[in-house]
C-alpha cells in the first residue's frame, strides 16, 4: 500500500464572482409616520409608542360557560379563582385582571408583578369571591417598557341555583 | 361542584360575526385592542420608537417606501403631501428634500427683504414656478441637515420678457443678502406638489426609477441622485395619473391625463417607463360599466384593474404593438378604498363595499368575515378613505382607518388569518420599510 504525503497549497480568489457582485443583504426595518411628520421605527423590540404606554388589553366575550358547560348556562355562578398561563418575556411585568358581571360596565381588577424574563411558561393565580350569571373578564398591561403574552385563562367557579323571574 | 372554565384566547383574535352570547369560544371582544394573535397566545402588538427623522416642515407624511436600483444602491423614501424626500444617514445629517427642483447658476443679482432679484435671462418663465413654491440660495443650503430654516416661501412672481425678473417672498429673506453684480448667487427653487384632499400617492419601480404619482401631478421619476422630475419632457402623456403599477416590463397607470379619465388605463414602452408614444406603449378604456377605475394590482401574471364594482384581469398578449389584453371581467365585487389594495403573498387583499378580499385565481374572496359587520359600522362614509399596508416582519396587513371610535390600525394576521385591533398613541398615517437606522 502506497501512502501519499505530498500536498500543495494555494490561495483561491474569487474577484469578479458573485461575492463581489453588487448583491448584498439589506436589513430592512419597518417605519411608521403620524400627521405631524414624524417617523418612527417600528419593531418589535419597543414596547410603548414612542416612549407612551401601549395599553394592551384582553376584553373576553360576556360569558355564561355554557360552551364549555351547557348545563349551567341558567345558573347562578359564583367565581373563585383566575389562573393566568402566561409566556415570562419581562421581568416585573405588571399585569391587571378584572371581571365585571354587568357586561363591561363596572370592574373589579387586581394587579400583580409577574416574571423575571426567562422566556419559559409559568402561572399565576388571581382570587376572589363574585357571584353572577355572565362574566366579563379582562387582562391588561399598560406600559411602555413590559411585553406580554398569555395562552389561557383558567376560571375556577361554582355553579349555584338555576335563574327564575317571576312575573 | 367546583368546575374549571378554560379560555384560550389563542383560538381567536376578533371575531364579531356572531353575537356576544354565542361567539366562537376563546375569541375577544371588540373592545380588546393592541393584541396581536400569534402561535395560539396573544401578545402585545408591536411598539415604535421615539421620532427618528422628523418631516414636520416637509408636510404630512403619506407614503414610506425603500428604494433599491440595480447597482445595490438603496435608499429610505418618504413622500408627503407636499414633497419627496430621503432619508440620510452619517454625522449630523437627518433627510433631504428631492422633490421636484430647480436648479439656477448665477442667477440672484440681489435680495433685500422678501425681494428677490435676478439676472437677466436667467430663469425662464416656463419654469413651472408658481407662488407657494420654495426659495433658497444654494449658499446658504445644508441639504443633507434638513429643515434647513433659510428655506422661503414664494408669495409672488414678477416676470417680463420671458423670463423672472424678481421674486416676492411671503417673508423676509433669512439667509445671506446683498448685491452681487457680476458675482450673481446660484438658487435653488423647490416646486412644491398639490395632492387633491383624501388622496395618496402610488408609486412603481421600473427600470431603476421610482416613479409616483398622487393624481395631481406629471408622474415624476427619481433615480437615485439629485432631484425627482417628471417622467417625460415636453407634452406629457403620463400626467395626473391616480394609480401606478409595474407589470411586463413597463409602467402602468391608470386613472390619468390633463383632464383625469377615470376608464382609462395605459402603459409604457417596454423596458422604459419615460416613453409613453412608442408602439409597445399603449392604452385601453375600460368602458363596458359606468364604474370609475379604483386602483391597480398584479397578481401572478395577471393585471387587475380594480373598478368600483368589477375587476378587470388583464394578462400580456405576446404581440408587441398591443402587449396587454383585457379578456376577463369579473362583476359584482370592486374596489371601495382606493388605497386599501396590498400586494402580499402573490395576491392582492382590498376592501371592497361590503367586505375585505383576496384575490384566487380569476376571484375575489372574502376574508374579513370576522370583523366586517363591526368595521364596516363603525367606519361609515369614511370607508373610501380606508388605507392599507404591508409588515412583512409580522406577517399581516394593517388598515387604518377613521372611524367612530377615532384612527384604528385593523390588523389582519395572513399566517393565521386572524383580526386584531389597534389603536396607537399618536394619528399614524402611513406605514412602510427602509433600510435599518444607522
Amino acid at each position: 500500500m502506497t501512502t501519499y504525503t505530498d500536498s500543495f497549497s494555494d490561495t483561491i480568489y474569487l474577484t469578479g464572482y458573485l461575492i463581489e457582485s453588487a448583491v448584498a443583504v439589506r436589513n430592512i426595518a419597518m417605519f411608521i409616520a403620524d400627521t405631524s411628520g414624524n417617523i418612527y421605527e417600528y419593531d418589535d423590540q419597543f414596547k410603548g409608542d414612542a416612549g407612551v404606554a401601549i395599553v394592551a388589553h384582553d376584553v373576553t366575550k360576556r360569558l355564561d360557560f355554557s360552551d364549555m358547560y351547557p348545563a349551567d348556562i341558567n345558573k347562578w355562578k359564583t367565581i373563585y379563582g383566575a389562573k393566568l398561563i402566561y409566556v415570562d418575556k419581562s421581568a416585573s411585568s405588571t399585569v391587571t385582571f378584572g371581571y365585571s358581571l354587568d357586561g363591561g360596565v363596572s370592574w373589579t381588577e387586581e394587579s400583580a408583578t409577574i416574571g423575571v424574563g426567562d422566556g419559559t411558561i409559568k402561572e399565576h393565580d388571581f382570587f376572589m369571591v363574585a357571584t353572577g350569571r355572565h362574566f366579563t373578564f379582562r387582562l391588561e398591561n399598560d406600559s411602555a417598557s413590559d411585553d406580554f403574552q398569555w395562552i389561557e385563562l383558567w376560571i375556577d367557579y361554582e355553579p349555584m341555583g338555576d335563574y327564575w323571574s317571576v312575573g | 361542584m367546583r368546575k374549571r372554565y378554560i379560555i384560550r384566547p389563542t383560538e381567536h383574535g376578533q371575531s364579531q360575526d356572531f353575537s356576544n352570547l354565542h361567539s366562537p369560544y376563546g375569541s375577544v371582544g371588540w373592545e380588546t385592542k393592541n393584541i396581536k394573535s400569534q402561535q395560539h397566545s396573544h401578545k402585545k402588538r408591536w411598539g415604535y420608537d421615539t421620532a427618528h427623522r422628523t418631516l414636520t416642515s416637509a408636510g404630512t407624511p403619506l407614503g414610506i417606501y425603500g428604494f433599491k436600483i440595480a447597482s445595490g444602491s438603496t435608499y429610505t423614501l418618504y413622500l408627503t403631501d407636499t414633497n419627496l424626500c430621503k432619508r440620510e444617514t452619517g454625522g449630523s445629517n437627518t433627510w433631504s428634500y428631492i422633490t421636484d427642483t430647480g436648479d439656477y447658476d448665477d442667477s440672484v443679482l440681489s435680495i433685500s427683504g422678501t425681494t428677490v432679484t435676478f439676472k437677466s435671462s436667467t430663469v425662464a418663465d416656463s419654469e413651472d414656478i408658481v407662488a407657494g413654491d420654495i426659495f433658497i440660495l444654494s449658499v446658504d443650503h445644508s441639504s443633507t441637515v434638513e429643515p434647513d430654516t433659510n428655506w422661503a416661501t414664494i408669495a409672488s412672481i414678477t416676470t417680463g420678457g420671458g423670463y423672472f425678473t424678481s421674486l416676492t417672498l411671503s417673508a423676509s429673506y433669512t439667509g445671506t443678502t446683498g448685491t452681487w453684480t457680476g458675482v450673481e448667487k446660484d438658487c435653488l427653487i423647490r416646486r412644491m406638489y398639490t395632492t387633491p384632499t383624501n388622496e395618496r400617492w402610488s408609486s412603481a419601480i421600473v427600470d431603476d426609477k421610482f416613479c409616483f404619482s398622487n393624481g395631481n401631478t406629471h408622474v415624476q421619476k427619481y433615480t437615485g441622485s439629485g432631484y425627482a422630475s417628471a417622467l417625460e419632457t415636453g407634452s406629457a402623456v403620463a400626467t395626473k395619473a391616480r394609480y401606478l403599477l409595474s407589470y411586463a416590463d413597463r409602467l402602468v397607470m391608470a386613472d390619468y391625463g390633463s383632464t383625469r379619465d377615470p376608464q382609462l388605463v395605459a402603459w409604457s414602452k417596454n423596458g422604459d417607463p419615460t416613453d409613453w408614444t412608442d408602439s409597445t406603449a399603449g392604452s385601453a378604456a375600460l368602458i363596458d360599466t359606468s364604474d370609475k377605475i379604483m386602483g391597480l394590482g398584479r397578481v401572478s401574471n395577471q393585471l387587475l384593474v380594480y373598478m368600483e364594482n368589477s375587476i378587470y384581469f388583464g394578462y400580456q398578449t405576446g404581440i408587441s404593438t398591443s402587449p396587454i389584453a383585457f379578456p376577463t371581467h369579473s362583476r359584482g365585487v370592486g374596489c371601495k378604498a382606493p388605497y386599501s389594495i396590498v400586494h402580499v403573498r402573490g395576491t392582492n387583499v382590498f376592501l371592497a363595499e361590503d367586505d375585505f378580499y383576496e384575490i384566487a385565481g380569476e376571484q375575489a374572496r372574502p376574508i374579513g368575515d370576522k370583523v366586517r359587520y363591526k368595521f364596516l359600522e363603525i367606519v361609515g362614509d369614511n370607508i373610501d378613505k380606508v388605507v392599507g399596508f404591508h409588515n412583512p416582519r409580522e406577517h399581516e396587513v394593517i388598515w387604518l382607518a377613521d372611524t367612530t371610535e377615532g384612527r384604528i390600525g385593523l390588523s389582519y394576521d395572513y399566517y393565521d388569518s386572524e383580526w386584531n385591533k389597534y389603536v396607537y398613541a399618536n394619528t399614524i398615517n402611513c406605514i412602510g420599510e427602509g433600510d435599518e437606522p444607522s
